[in-house]
């Protein structure tokens, strides 16, 4: 470091160097850093923290990569911290959560990303615990009753995929298209053939390439 | 209807527009109710509609019964015994009023392709042959008729995608997002496709297309003294050009109207896809089986050894700005200074198993190794450190001590045998 408060990038020949701020001097830093190290997704809701790491995203993630932190920009407009996620069964307990509403709401002719982002959950008409095979699937992931949807309400609120409504309903925040993700890497591989037997395609009908 | 079909079979020549059209204008409920039973109607079903329809003045059931049949509206259907359904020029003037449009697929729009192509090599025939106006006057007509059927076809086409993106977007019938992408999958295969055949540069329809506006641009040039004649194929080749234009139009227009709605049931359908298959791998292996954690890659809550560790923060916070200097240069030792020997091993051994416990090391080696340097002290004391058979405790105070021209800072070891 040259100087305390900047630093000098290094310039391509015939290019004058890019001055930036110096990293410990981004706006937010240690708030930024707290929500986003317990694995929460900062959303546009967010509003300040969101602003600055939209603003200061190179800074942000050159940053964190230098402490040793993966910074994620995703393509819906929200930051999180991509880490191991080893030591902790919570993420499976979310994503079979999400994997029946979303088959549950397309099977109810709904438009699943509009209504994930849009919709007012009621606690008391989720499928979870109602459909004899999604119940089979929380039970499955350690999740029964109503204690289970507390418990898997309580970590997507702390990951900052939801939003509690009181105490009779939730909604989803941008950050829930994570598990839309999901479904689709989990296609992806089904995609990919593990071996030359194969029975039916379980990625349905062929799809027009507009 | 009193007579077997094969013994009055319809015949378009015999029907007055007049008595067609004065029918139509009073049974036009009657009609449309008729046009939406694709699947035919037995005479009995027929006779009923017609008296459910009836007004004060009507003729007899069985009358209006004869007269859809005479004025060429109902036709027997081939095979079936004594059904009915409505003849096609009468179910197509239907399906325009109606906006129900007939979507024309791949397969008519090949068939279209050969028509061009057979009526350009006339065309090109006729114009390399003198006299044969009668002929180019006939294959115009042809031509002409073709554009206009493919470019009705096109805005069929344009009008039924937009009003099948409309069905699929209120889902009145409350399909699932499956289901629904399967209908606009099959909407942009089969029917959008075609469209943008027609448009695509590199495609046969466009190329048969220009063939032909090259040759009704030859055929205007040839009877440019013909002013009729010329007056034809102008007009074929202002069609043409209107068709092009028009198709073009309904191709973005569609475009328009099925592109968001395939994306967004493609993402969905994709989405329902997945975790369909998610909850069955979960029903069959486990929920292990799909590596979740691994997949999301939250990251693991640590609460010691980062900043949250506030004594790390205070450590950070105080040594923000800080700039390393380069180390002091080490004065090499005067060339005739005395060196003191280094304490022995053994010597240094006894002399602590003699001392223990000791409630300072380096004080006390400071005290039992008088006039030593502190290098030597430093190393006796380092040496002491890994000793076995003794014990050491490290003091949470600080203390000073002073080796010569150095002030040492250090944490006092205790010493005691282990």
């Amino acid at each position: 470091m040259t100087s305390r408060d900047s630093t000098t990038i290094p310039a391509t020949p015939g290019e004058r160097p890019a001055e930036r701020p110096d990293p410990w001097d981004l706006p937010l830093l240690g708030e930024v850093f707290q929500e986003l190290r317990r694995g929460y997704h900062i959303c546009p809701e967010d509003g300040r923290l969101h602003r600055v790491l939209r603003r200061h995203l190179d800074d942000f993630t050159r940053l964190f990569a230098a402490l040793g932190f993966r910074l994620e920009a995703h393509a819906r407009d929200f930051f999180y911290f991509h880490g191991t996620g080893a030591l902790s069964d919570r993420s499976e307990r979310m994503a079979v959560f999400l994997f029946i509403l979303i088959e549950w709401l397309a099977d109810q002719g709904l438009l699943v990303e509009q209504e994930l982002l849009t919709r007012r959950f009621p606690i008391a008409d989720l499928p979870h615990l109602r459909v004899e095979r999604y119940a089979a699937c929380m039970k499955e992931a350690g999740l029964q009753g109503e204690a289970g949807i507390a418990e898997v309400l309580r970590a997507l609120e702390r990951f900052g995929f939801a939003e509690r409504l009181g105490q009779e309903a939730f909604r989803f925040r941008p950050a829930v298209l994570r598990f839309a993700d999901l479904c689709h890497q989990v296609l992806e591989r089904a995609d990919t053939p593990p071996s030359p037997v194969q029975g039916e395609d379980p990625a349905g009908p062929q799809e027009a390439t507009p | 209807m009193p007579d077997s079909p094969a013994a009055q079979p319809w015949s378009p020549a015999e029907i007055s527009p007049r008595a067609f059209f004065r029918f139509a204008a009073d049974h036009s409920d009657l009609l449309t109710d008729l046009f939406y039973r694709s699947a035919g109607i037995t005479e009995a079903e027929l006779e009923e509609l017609v008296l459910r329809r009836r007004r004060d003045h009507d003729p007899a059931p069985h009358r209006v019964v004869a007269q859809l049949e005479r004025l060429g509206f109902m036709e027997p259907a081939p095979g079936g015994t004594a059904t009915y359904e409505m003849t096609r020029p009468v179910a197509g003037l239907l399906a325009y009023l109606l906006r129900c449009h007939r979507l024309t697929s791949v397969e008519v729009i090949q068939a279209y392709l050969a028509d061009l192509d057979r009526l350009a090599a006339e065309l090109d025939a006729g114009l390399e042959q003198p006299g044969a106006d009668r002929l180019l006057v006939r294959v115009l007509d042809e031509v002409a008729e073709l554009i206009e059927r493919i470019r009705q076809d096109s805005r069929s086409n344009r009008d039924g995608i937009i009003g099948e993106v409309i069905r699929c977007k209120t889902n009145r019938e409350r399909m699932s997002v499956r289901e629904r992408f399967a209908i606009v999958n099959r909407l942009w295969q089969r029917y959008l496709e075609p469209l943008r055949d027609l448009i695509d540069v590199r495609k046969a329809m466009d190329t048969a297309l220009d063939r032909m506006a090259a040759l009704l641009g030859a055929g205007s040039r040839r009877f440019a003294a013909d002013r009729i004649m010329a007056r034809e194929f102008e007009a074929a080749a202002a069609r043409l050009l209107r068709l092009r234009r028009e198709v073009r139009r309904d191709y973005h227009e569609s475009l328009a109207e099925l592109g968001p709605l395939y994306e967004a049931l493609r993402r969905d359908s994709g989405l329902a896809r997945g975790a369909g298959l998610a909850l069955e791998i979960i029903g069959r292996k486990g929920v292990r089986a799909l590596d979740l954690t691994g997949l999301l890659a939250l990251p693991v809550w640590r609460t010691e050894g980062l900043l949250a560790d506030s004594g790390l923060l205070a450590f950070l916070h105080g040594i923000r700005g800080y700039e390393p200097q380069a180390a002091p240069a080490l004065a090499p030792p005067p060339a005739n200074a005395a060196v003191a020997p280094v304490i022995p091993a053994g010597e240094l051994r006894a002399a602590l198993a003699g001392a223990v416990p000791v409630d300072d090391l380096l004080a006390w080696l400071v005290a039992r190794f008088p006039g030593q340097p502190p290098a030597h002290l430093l190393q006796a004391y380092g040496r002491v450190l890994g000793l076995p058979g003794f014990r050491f405790e490290t003091a949470a105070r600080e203390a000073s001590y002073e080796l010569g021209p150095f002030l040492i800072r250090a944490h006092p070891k205790r010493v005691d045998v282990s």
